[in-house]
């Protein structure tokens, strides 16, 4: 019965293509698929966008919107669309890498607590539902403000994942428990394998499915809260993202309303939000993809 | 029957309280790790000396060893003489700072919620009624646009919109009181927090709609609808009776977890609209290393949610019988 490398990666191959056609058909997944392949190809092809760079500067300050500028130029005599542009892929880069982490951490902590069970269980129970009663874009505030002489990317992404697993750990760990009495679960244990194995090679696969459509919405929420903590000036100033140009924005809104610079405000909201309708409407479909009972209707 | 909700209760509260003091030590050791103290400023103007800078430390606490310093924040925590300290930055006591702020986020957190609540909530209604005609469809994507603006970015928007460009608002925030005119206080307080109520509102109304047209259509396509409808029952007198009472418990659930977490939501709207509340006096004691305040605040907010949740798990459990044996 074994199954060679090949057969199983083909298997894989089909339910990617499956998954794909699928998504691709559904009225929201394609929304989804089109934004998001056009923000891509921005992150991995900043220069087709725009001829700036965001280290360019001019000598003026604060001109507004035309042909060659088409967001204006700020305060440091910077183009905006360039700026726009280029934080394209730092904020679709931290939101996926947040995501990731997070559901890692989710799933981990989740299949642990649901298949030992007992005082280990109750243990990350009571954590994880503790760090769920913090208000997390305030907790967040607080860190980055408090170290924010140290402050980079890395720690705002690393900390969002911190804070962010609990909810995804209680849904693995309740799926863990259906799973655990599963006849194949229990063959596998009268069979002695042990507890790692059957964690890694059966229950963890099975949940994987589910936490691809979460992580999908959850890259929405955390470019959104990103842009967030750099809009509040706790951003990476290296690293400019989508928030870093509202922050700007924010703070030179009397020359905004003087020089009548609107699309300094509206362009970077516009990017943030399609965005994250890319990603809201991917997981929807993914999620319609995995729940047959809604996909009948 | 009784004994099984009591000691429910009783389990829920114990689980709360210990909470309570995971999230609040959290805090604390998050802030003893940070680097900085409100006086590193004079220092470094040459204001104060080296020694009295020591003197200032030891004065304030910050020279305290952790398990000293977290035993006395457990104390005032416990006692609420957290709250009669002084704030070393503002040199008053936290009571004066937080009675200060803590109604002007209160009325702009409740006044968002009902608004986007109920406006969410009829809405969803409205959608679930007209499931898959092209009204439902038009108002659902409308949703999932304005669902996708950041907070800050509408309070931007309306900002450069209707205080800049049309004059109609304040730009700055800090409403002045009449204490003797209550009338006039509460239009001026209208007046100052009409856009930041605008802004706010629209996660609730988003969150609301969404959820109560799943719920609903839900229930619609449950076989007890169809056969009450099939016996020719009015579809109000189905929706009044059954559906709605159906989704109640998740619905108060929902409500009582959003209103516990209001407080985090307001931060930056009120940094967008300079709104004199809470959000803005944490934002500025974190950035002045102002400790106390900062952990009084918090602890204000931390028993805020655990209270709203703790609540929604005892209205669930006694809406839900179901709950209350598992």
């Amino acid at each position: 019965m074994a199954r060679t490398l090949k057969e199983k990666l083909g298997e894989k191959w089909e339910s990617l293509k499956e998954v794909s056609r699928y998504v691709w058909h559904h009225k929201m997944g394609k929304v989804g698929v089109i934004i998001l392949a056009f923000l891509l190809i921005m992150a991995f092809f900043p220069g087709l966008f725009t001829k700036y760079t965001p280290d360019w500067t001019s000598d003026e300050t604060f001109v507004p919107a035309s042909w060659d500028h088409p967001c204006g130029i700020d305060q440091e005599g910077k183009d905006i669309w360039a700026q726009i542009v280029y934080g394209t892929r730092i904020s679709l880069a931290v939101g996926f890498i947040a995501a990731l982490l997070t559901v890692t951490i989710g799933a981990l902590v989740g299949t642990v607590a649901g298949y030992y069970g007992d005082i280990v269980d109750e243990i990350l129970v009571f954590v994880s539902d503790s760090i769920m009663m913090l208000p997390s874009l305030l907790l967040l505030i607080v860190i980055a403000a408090l170290f924010s002489n140290v402050w980079n990317i890395w720690y705002t992404i690393i900390v969002i994942a911190l804070i962010s697993w609990p909810s995804t750990a209680r849904m693995v760990r309740a799926q863990t428990l259906q799973l655990k009495n599963r006849t194949y679960v229990e063959a596998a244990i009268t069979l002695g394998a042990s507890k790692k194995r059957i964690i890694f090679r059966h229950i963890l696969p099975n949940t994987i499915p589910l936490l691809f459509a979460r992580a999908t919405i959850q890259v929405a929420g955390f470019i959104v809260t990103v842009a967030s903590l750099t809009f509040l000036g706790l951003g990476d100033p290296h690293n400019p993202d989508w928030g870093y140009v509202m922050y700007t924005a924010n703070k030179n809104m009397m020359m905004i309303v003087m020089k009548g610079m609107w699309q300094w405000i509206v362009v970077p909201g516009v990017m943030i939000a399609l965005a994250v309708i890319a990603f809201v409407c991917l997981g929807e479909a993914l999620q319609d993809y995995l729940n047959p009972k809604l996909r009948r209707r | 029957m009784a004994r099984g909700i009591v000691s429910y209760v009783l389990t829920k509260i114990v689980h709360r309280l210990l909470t309570l003091i995971f999230v609040i030590l959290i805090i604390y050791i998050l802030l003893r790790l940070a680097p900085g103290t409100p006086f590193d400023q004079y220092l470094y103007q040459g204001k104060i000396t080296q020694a009295q800078y020591e003197n200032l430390l030891k004065e304030w606490g910050y020279r305290d060893s952790f398990l000293v310093g977290a035993a006395k924040m457990l104390y005032g925590m416990i006692t609420f003489s957290l709250f009669k300290m002084k704030s070393p930055v503002y040199n008053k006591p936290i009571i004066d700072l937080i009675s200060v702020r803590l109604p002007y986020t209160l009325s702009l957190v409740t006044a968002a919620y009902f608004f986007g609540a109920m406006l969410g909530m009829i809405l969803g209604l409205y959608c679930a009624r007209n499931r898959g005609t092209l009204k439902e469809s038009v108002i659902i994507w409308i949703t999932l646009g304005i669902r996708s603006l950041p907070v800050f970015w509408l309070g931007m928007v309306l900002l450069y919109v209707f205080a800049f460009k049309l004059g109609l608002f304040p730009f700055l925030t800090s409403s002045e009181l009449h204490p003797n005119n209550v009338f006039h206080h509460m239009i001026d307080w209208l007046w100052h927090s009409l856009l930041p109520i605008i802004a706010l509102s629209k996660i609730y109304a988003v969150s609301y709609l969404l959820t109560i047209r799943n719920m609903v259509s839900e229930e619609y396509t449950s076989d007890y609808v169809v056969s009450f409808r099939a016996m020719g029952l009015r579809e109000d007198y189905i929706i009044e009776r059954y559906v709605l009472r159906s989704i109640m418990p998740p619905v108060i659930t929902m409500m009582a977890i959003d209103l516990g977490f209001l407080f985090g939501g307001a931060v930056v709207t009120e940094t967008v609209f300079n709104y004199p509340g809470m959000g803005t006096l944490i934002y500025t004691a974190i950035w002045n290393k102002d400790y106390p305040v900062v952990l009084a605040s918090f602890y204000i907010i931390a028993v805020a949610v655990i209270l709203a949740i703790t609540i929604a798990e005892i209205t669930y459990a006694y809406l839900d019988p179901r709950i209350r044996r598992g």
